[in-house]
This record gives C-alpha cells, sequence and structure tokens, in this order.
C-alpha cells in the first residue's frame, strides 16, 4: 500500500522466558491506510494487544521485538533509539488503554495530568493559552471545562475513558491505538464513548487500532478486520466481508458463536484450546480445532494470500495462487 | 388483569404445578454514607418481589448498567446480604428467621458463579480443593474414590476432561475452564437454584458459547432455576426465557425476553437495545443524536421522581411528581413507565407472575421471531 500510514513487514515479537520462546507474534504483515480504522480480533493470547505494544515499542522483557520492521510514514520505528521513540509516542502514535481508571494519576487533578502531556512534548505556552487548549480538548470529547479540576475518582468510567481520549489526541497523531477501550464500560456509555472516538477521529484524520474481542463492537466501529490467531494473522478483510463471507473457518466459527437478538438458537462455541506458543505445532496453527482440516494442514504453514480479502488456511491455497 | 392473577393462584394450587423456590417480597436495600447531618441514601434495590420457581424451572435475566442493583438483587438472594426492608423466602421459609440446619441447606440449594472465575480460587490450592471441600461440608461422600467418582461426574458434566484439569493449579487452566469448573462445583452439590452474575463477561467470545450452552443445559436437563445477572442483552436473549431490566434499583421492565428485547417499550430499555452493538456492520448504531433532547436533563433526581427522568426523552411532569407505578401491558409484560399508565397497574406484585412459562406456550417464542 503505497499511502500506507503504517506498515508493518514480518513483526515477530518472543519472549525469552525459562521455559522457552513464546512466540508472541510470528511474523504479521499489516499495511493502515490514512484514516483507516482496522480492528483487530483474537482471543486472549493471540498477539492482538502485543502487535499494538510492539508499535508504541513498549515491549517489556523478558520481551523483544525479534524482527520485522514498523514503518510509520516510511520511518522505521524498530531501529529509533528510546529519546527518538519518545518523541513518537504521543506526537505520531498514541494510546487509549484499557483500563482508564489505571491510566490515570489518582491523586492529581485532570488539569495537571493532561498539562504533563503537553509539557513532555515540548509545548509551552502561556497558561492562558494551555487553558484553552485544554478546554477545548475537553470540548471535543464532549466533556465540560470542569473537569479539569477534578480528581479521577471524581468522574464516572464513561467520563475517564473521554480523558483518556483527550489526552491521546492532544497532539494530534496519525495513529491512534486502542486497547479495547471500553470493555468495563456498559452498552450505552460504550456507544457514547465509541462514537466520541470515532468523532475526534474523523476531526484530526487519524488512523485508528482498535483491538478487542468484542465483534459487534468491530462491525460498528472498523472498516477492516485482521482476526488474529495465535500469533498471526489468519485473515484480513473488509468488515462486510468478514461478515457476510468469513473465509478461514476460525472467523466462520468465531462469528457464528456470537449471539444475537434475532431468534433463539443454539450457542456453539469453538472446540478446543488455542496451541502454547511456546510449542507451536507444525502445520496451521488452528488445525488441532478446525472442523475441515486436511492432511496438509498438519505439515504445511499457509501464507496469507489474496489481494483485498487475505487469508492464510490451505481451503483457500489453490484459489488464490491459480 | 385480574384474570392473570387468578390463573397464577389457580395454577399454583394443582397438582404438579410450580412451587416457589426463592422468593423476593418487597425487599429494599438502602446504602447510606455520609456524615449524620448529611446523610445520604442510594436505594440499590428499591421495593423489588419476584420469585423463582421450579417445574417449570427457568432462566430469569437481569439486566442493567453497572449501578443498577443487579448485583446486590443477586446478593441478597445468595442470603450475602440482609436486606434493608422486606423478606428472602426459601421455600416459604423466611431466610432471616433459619436455623443453622435450615441455613445450610439453602446454602447448599442456591449456589454461586461469578464473574472473575480467577479471584474465587485459592491460587495455593489445586482446584480439586474447591470440591473437596464442598463434599466434606456437605457429607457427600463416604469415601475418597466415592468423592473422587463424584467430582469427575461433576467435571464431565459441564464438558471437561477430569484428566485434564484435576490435580492442576488454578493458573494451569485457562478463563473458560476455570469458569466451568466453578460451574462443575454447583452442579455436584445438585442445587435448586444457581444464581450467575456475569459469568461471562472475562470469558473470550469462542468460551462464551459454551459457558452458556452449559449454563442452559443445567436448566434444561436437570432442571435448576437460574437468574442469570448481565449487563449483555444479546447473551440474556439467548439464554433467558424471562428478563428483567433494572434502573437504580427499579425494576423498570420486565416480561417474556423475546418481546422485552425485540419490542422494548420503557425508553431506558429502548436506549439499552439500541446500543448494543449489532455483529453485523449493515445494522449500524443509528444515530440518536437526532432524537428529541431529554426535557429534564441536569434535574436532580430525587427518590419520588421517577428514577430515570433526566435521561428520558418521554419524560412528562408527572415524571418529576411521583414515582410511576408498575403497569401490566398485557400478560407477560410490565413496565414502570407514566407512557402506560392506561394499561394499569399490576394487580399481583410479584413480577415473576408475569413470567412467560417456557413448556406452557412454546408457540411465543416461535410467532416473535
Amino acid at each position: 500500500m503505497p499511502d500506507a500510514v503504517l506498515s508493518i513487514r514480518d513483526l515477530r515479537v518472543y519472549f525469552n522466558i525459562r521455559a522457552g520462546t513464546v512466540r508472541a507474534v510470528d511474523g504479521v504483515d499489516l499495511d493502515i491506510a490514512e484514516g483507516e480504522k482496522l480492528g483487530l480480533v483474537g482471543e486472549s493470547g493471540s498477539g492482538k494487544t502485543t502487535t499494538a505494544l510492539a508499535i508504541m515499542r513498549m515491549i517489556k522483557p523478558p520481551g523483544e521485538i525479534a524482527g520485522g520492521t514498523i514503518q510509520l510514514d516510511g520511518r522505521d520505528l524498530v531501529g529509533l533509539s528510546e529519546p527518538e521513540m519518545r518523541a513518537v509516542r504521543g506526537n505520531d502514535v498514541a494510546m487509549v488503554p484499557q483500563a482508564a481508571m489505571n491510566a490515570l494519576n489518582p491523586v492529581r487533578r485532570i488539569r495537571s495530568q493532561m498539562i504533563d502531556g503537553l509539557r513532555d512534548h515540548g509545548v509551552s505556552e502561556s497558561r492562558e493559552r494551555t487553558e484553552e487548549r485544554l478546554t477545548t480538548l475537553v470540548a471535543q470529547v464532549g466533556l465540560n471545562s470542569n473537569v479539569l479540576n477534578l480528581f479521577p475518582h471524581e468522574l464516572s468510567g464513561g467520563m475517564k475513558q473521554r480523558v483518556t481520549i483527550a489526552m491521546a489526541i492532544c497532539h494530534k497523531p496519525r495513529l491512534i491505538l486502542a486497547d479495547e477501550p471500553t470493555s468495563a464500560l456498559d452498552v450505552v456509555v460504550q456507544r457514547q464513548v465509541m462514537e466520541t472516538l470515532e468523532e475526534v477521529r474523523s476531526e484530526i484524520g487519524a488512523a485508528v487500532i482498535l483491538v478487542g474481542h468484542d465483534m459487534g463492537l468491530m462491525a460498528q466501529f472498523a472498516d477492516r478486520i485482521g482476526v488474529m490467531y495465535a500469533g498471526k494473522l489468519v485473515e484480513l478483510a473488509t468488515v462486510e466481508q468478514i461478515f457476510s463471507t468469513p473465509r478461514h473457518p476460525y472467523t466462520r466459527l468465531l462469528i457464528s458463536s456470537l449471539p444475537d437478538t434475532a431468534g433463539k438458537r443454539r450457542l456453539e462455541g469453538i472446540p478446543g484450546l488455542p496451541p502454547s506458543l511456546l510449542e507451536i505445532p507444525p502445520g496451521c496453527p488452528f488445525m488441532p480445532r478446525c472442523p475441515e482440516a486436511m492432511d496438509i494442514c498438519g505439515v504445511d504453514v499457509p501464507e496469507l494470500l489474496g489481494e483485498t480479502d487475505m487469508v492464510s488456511c490451505h481451503l483457500h491455497t489453490e484459489a488464490a495462487t491459480v | 388483569m385480574t384474570a392473570t392473577a387468578e390463573t397464577t393462584t389457580a395454577t399454583s394450587t394443582t397438582n404438579g404445578a410450580p412451587s416457589s423456590l426463592l422468593e423476593l417480597r418487597n425487599v429494599t436495600q438502602i446504602f447510606s454514607s455520609g456524615p449524620f447531618w448529611n446523610r445520604e441514601h442510594n436505594y440499590a434495590v428499591n421495593d423489588v418481589s419476584f420469585n423463582l420457581t421450579d417445574k417449570p424451572a427457568l432462566i430469569t435475566a437481569v439486566a442493567g448498567e453497572s449501578g443498577s442493583g443487579k448485583t446486590t438483587l443477586g446478593r441478597i438472594m445468595l442470603g450475602f446480604q440482609s436486606p434493608t426492608l422486606g423478606q428472602v423466602l426459601f421455600r416459604g421459609d423466611d431466610v432471616a428467621e433459619m436455623n443453622a440446619a435450615g441455613r445450610k441447606q439453602y446454602r447448599r440449594q442456591v449456589q454461586a458463579i461469578f464473574q472473575d472465575p480467577f479471584s474465587v480460587y485459592n491460587p495455593f490450592y489445586k482446584v480439586d480443593h474447591i470440591f473437596t471441600v464442598a463434599i466434606a461440608r456437605y457429607k457427600l461422600a463416604s469415601s475418597r474414590d466415592e468423592a473422587r467418582h463424584l467430582i469427575e461426574e461433576a467435571i464431565s458434566g459441564v464438558g471437561l476432561r477430569p484428566s485434564e484439569t484435576l490435580g492442576r493449579y488454578p493458573h494451569q487452566l485457562s478463563g473458560g475452564q476455570r469458569q466451568r469448573v466453578m460451574v462443575a462445583r454447583s452442579l455436584l452439590l445438585k442445587p435448586q437454584v444457581i444464581i450467575a452474575d456475569e459469568p461471562v463477561s472475562m470469558v473470550d467470545a469462542s468460551l462464551r458459547a459454551t459457558i452458556l450452552e452449559t449454563l442452559r443445559a443445567l436448566n434444561h436437563d436437570l432442571g435448576i432455576a437460574i437468574l442469570y445477572i448481565t449487563h449483555d442483552l444479546t447473551t440474556a436473549y439467548q439464554v433467558a426465557d424471562n428478563i428483567m431490566i433494572m434502573y437504580r434499583g427499579h425494576v423498570v421492565e420486565a416480561g417474556d425476553v423475546e418481546h422485552v428485547i425485540n419490542d422494548p417499550k420503557h425508553p431506558y430499555t429502548r436506549l439499552l437495545v439500541q446500543s448494543i452493538p449489532m455483529p453485523d456492520p449493515n445494522r449500524r448504531w443509528a444515530d440518536m443524536r437526532g432524537a428529541n433532547d431529554p426535557p429534564f436533563t441536569g434535574i436532580d433526581v430525587t427518590p419520588a421522581m421517577c428514577p430515570f427522568v433526566n435521561r428520558c426523552p418521554d419524560a412528562i411532569s408527572n415524571c418529576v411528581e411521583e414515582v410511576p407505578s408498575t403497569y401490566a401491558l398485557d400478560e407477560h409484560r410490565i413496565s414502570k413507565c407514566f407512557l402506560y399508565q392506561d394499561a394499569g397497574t399490576v394487580s399481583d406484585e410479584n413480577i415473576a407472575s408475569y413470567f412467560n412459562v417456557r413448556d406452557a406456550s412454546p408457540s411465543t417464542n416461535g410467532a416473535a421471531s
């Protein structure tokens, strides 16, 4: 993709622990266009959060980025020094955390926490100018400027999450990483927060990677969806394609396991468990749980192939290569 | 509506008719905070009456946002909390006045499944511990072998393999497995009632279906009455027969799940249903901002008003003057909203008397879907 904001090639994130090497992210390729909303879904342990953290270069030891490139506007983040990376975080890539209550400092007012974020990135301006800027920021996320005077515990969960969104957009980043930003909120507030995120996103024209496992939320928000399994992308397609014609058996099972309100039916889970990332079996990682597994699946790892609807599954390898 | 009340009383006296397992009678729970000169009273549960019956045992969902009182309701039913006002009756006996033996039976027959499948385990013990403690407490087995057999039976009952589960520590199991082991523990005690408080909200989507299916099987096959507390209306719809929607301690709407979710009447239920993120990109959230603004935004809601008045787009002056009564819209639906005052107030305070009994009228489900 020539106009990609973010271009990830063969990203590998390994955790070296005593028992061996955990391949949390194992060869992910991903392009995100300007202003695009990409959903990254998968079970816990599939590597979706680790991928997001790798983009922020926030993988902590014993984890490390073992290989690959992460290009943001053509600049490889993997090779940057820590001081260079500090300038990128917040300015070019910002994160909306999962648990807003843990992301905010409980003993400081919202105002001083937001000012920290500005100062740290070299914004030095008059007090009036800063105040004006903060008021605009909180107004953008639908909050009244008096929240600036409050402590985090005086805000509701939805308000706190809006504050973290305001903090994320204060430097007009090119890319926002949102890691399950609404998993702690109930449906009405979830909707309001997601609508706020979408509003500010379109205002500043940023791209968003939304990480999560709620397919409903993904259907509401994303343009494209990447499905991760055992550290790999197994399918990457537009949201319409994923929901109408899922091609990977895992995606298909994931979608059929979703409860809806159009008639009662038997709910089917996905049998089995994801493989241990310490010893990934040869062949396709989904094979032990796959209802459509073939002989080749046990020997050969399928590649992610295709133009717009990409899938890594031997059911589609013939079709994609021919 | 007197006709409904009569039929309910009539059926409960006939043979093999539903008997009340666990009943809440005008239960109110007030949490007070603040200094004595400026005490704040928070009604977590506000005058709720309903019961869980057997024959047929149903799955009843309680839904609402955080702070709606749904968890408090569950805790009261479990006996973890004595209500400020009202009574909890287990098979007709007041729980507050039970003797030790009665209480022990009650604790056995009413089992809990909680949200977080990790914090309920003691990490220093193997998962077997939660079974052996229960067996010892209720003297379910006379020998080790018998105990082992019981445990294995319970674990197989929830679709796990005993060899892969027993002898392990909680951290060695996945979240879904841990939650199913908790269900197995409930199963071991063969309870009459299970109170499941957000049992799947911390579990992956792929396992969610399996656990809910297990709960449904416990209800259908073993006749265990289940109270399913959740904020997720889609799973409530799939699993439950009837639903109660709570808002700030009030049950604002209740009835057959098919009707309540696919044709919500109370403005709060409507808001909830509209906010469900449907897993379908062609049914995106409709733009709500076009709708009329709530006329009483910013008003200080007192206990003498409708609790939803400050967020309600349909609020009228009545709503700030008094708390609406509960109106019976039809046989299987009640709503606590002045919009339906023409329907007449409920004849029976017990919400469960408006519930749809699954086997009695299977056509209701089919017709609406």
